[in-house]
């Protein structure tokens, strides 16, 4: 009988042990890289998101000249005249990406690549920092100005390095941009640079809603008008907003005292003082493809 | 009792139960795509990251146990837009906390269609978004040169596996029923 037992015992066992899939996973999980904000920019700076390799993105944006405060007459500022900028970007690869955007503002080309660096992968602080380089050309000559459009004079280059972090389980964006800018104002005799700490913070309620304020102080450098027509001097720029994402579009509404839009302009610092009420209206439109 | 042992283990080992597995091998030209198909716009999603076993018993092919699981690392699917990607593993298919799909289950029957070519039937458990659902499924098999080439056609519902159908435009959403297109292959395992 035990003889008996011991050979149905040892005949399921080695059924069993022979009768099953011997498959492994071949592969772990993917592991996918840090991505923080929504959109490879803010409303005026550049985040560490990159496109996608062979991806592209689209950008217009406006800053409406009339202030708030002009009221019904200037339909608080959306009759106009504005700033605009177009911009074209391209994933080179998938940290990689190109973008060349035009301001109407001194006819500004905008060439800049960013490259992302690295990423600190932790549940403490999160982070991801990337690389902005830029270089730029004012093609429009002011008249009575006898300066080629080629001009070295009309060239600027800026650097800007970018850190991002999240925080409290994906809801709020943390971004630090410290910008040094050569070339500051195209038409000095002597050539000037100015350098700027941009700081944003981005509080996102759901995937669609989100709500982001931003702040450039010039920390060092020049902070004067880039427009022989303009007088006076530049202000530290403070800007916020609501960003609404629908349908691979991000459109940013925003309040501001500036209204350069480029990037060699915009950090020269802000058209109007934030203390002087001199408030305009704005908005920025990315598509993604 | 030592000779009853040694006879047990005798008979033991001259126990063998006929069976064959074939693992998915990889390649880059395996391919596993959704299609979204709406009036105004269509797009696709692929990746051929697909693994799994096929596994039956018996001499005769699919007739006796059998079993069958394949995955995909959803993480790994492409739609050509970054920003789509990211939104259908962040918001619709929440892959930090789903990251992989699979159909578990076996073959109901089988018919050979021509030389070394089957369709076949499975019924099992399609798990996508953490809901696993009964799913039947139609595909054909085609034995090649030690190779096991699979396809087949499906669709899923996307209310059956509480996924929302997220906006592509203003006001057009994802199409609620999305077909998924299987073509992969498969090599015996030589692991016993």
């Amino acid at each position: 009988m035990k003889f008996i037992i011991l050979l149905l015992c040892t005949f399921v066992f080695v059924s069993l042990s022979f009768a099953q899939p011997k498959w492994k996973k071949k592969s772990s999980p993917i592991k996918l890289k840090l991505e923080f904000f929504h959109a490879t920019k803010t409303a005026n700076f550049p985040t560490t998101e990159s496109l996608k390799s062979g991806t592209w993105m689209y950008e217009i944006s406006h800053r409406f000249l009339p202030s708030i405060k002009d009221g019904y007459d200037a339909l608080f500022g959306f009759d106009g005249p504005a700033k605009i900028r177009f911009a074209l970007g391209y994933g080179i690869n998938d940290n990689l990406m190109v973008t060349l955007g035009r301001s109407n503002n001194t006819d500004n080309l905008d060439l800049q690549f960013k490259q992302k660096l690295f990423q600190i992968d932790n549940n403490f602080l999160p982070s991801v920092f990337s690389l902005q380089l830029g270089a730029v050309w004012n093609t429009e000559v002011p008249t009575g100005l006898n300066l080629s459009r080629t001009d070295a004079r009309n060239f600027q280059f800026y650097a800007q390095l970018v850190f991002n972090t999240m925080l409290f389980n994906k809801k709020l964006g943390i971004g630090i941009v410290p910008s040094y800018l050569h070339n500051s104002f195209i038409y000095a005799v002597d050539q000037q640079y100015s350098f700027t700490l941009g700081t944003y913070l981005q509080y996102y309620l759901n995937r669609m809603w989100s709500f982001w304020l931003e702040y450039n102080p010039t920390i060092a450098g020049y902070r004067g008008v880039i427009r022989l027509d303009e007088t006076g001097k530049s202000f530290n720029t403070v800007a916020f907003g609501t960003a609404i994402e629908t349908g691979g579009h991000i459109f940013h509404i925003l309040i501001t005292n500036n209204a350069r839009l480029n990037t060699s302009q915009y950090l020269v610092g802000a058209d109007r003082s934030a203390n002087d009420g001199e408030w305009r209206l704005g908005f920025g439109i990315v598509r993604y493809f | 009792m030592i000779k009853n042992i040694l006879v047990v283990l005798l008979l033991a080992s001259s126990i063998q139960i006929f069976a064959e597995e074939w693992n998915v091998k990889k390649s880059n030209s395996n391919m596993v795509k959704f299609i979204s198909s709406t009036t105004v716009l269509d797009f696709e999603g692929v990746t051929s990251n697909i693994d799994g076993y096929l596994y039956w018993e018996g001499e005769k092919m699919f007739s006796g146990n059998n079993e069958l699981y394949f995955e995909v690392d959803i993480n790994s699917i492409e739609t050509g837009s970054g920003k789509r990607d990211r939104d259908m593993r962040e918001d619709v298919l929440e892959t930090d906390k789903w990251q992989t799909t699979y159909f578990k289950g076996k073959i109901i029957s089988s018919n050979s269609i021509e030389k070394n070519k089957y369709e076949i039937k499975a019924v099992g458990k399609m798990f996508i978004h953490g809901i696993e659902n009964e799913k039947e499924i139609d595909a054909e098999l085609f034995f090649n040169e030690g190779i096991l080439n699979v396809k087949t056609n499906f669709s899923v519902l996307l209310k059956d596996y509480k996924i929302k159908a997220p906006s592509l435009l203003a006001f057009i959403k994802v199409a609620e029923e999305i077909k998924l297109n299987l073509n992969f292959i498969l090599e015996k395992s030589e692991e016993k």
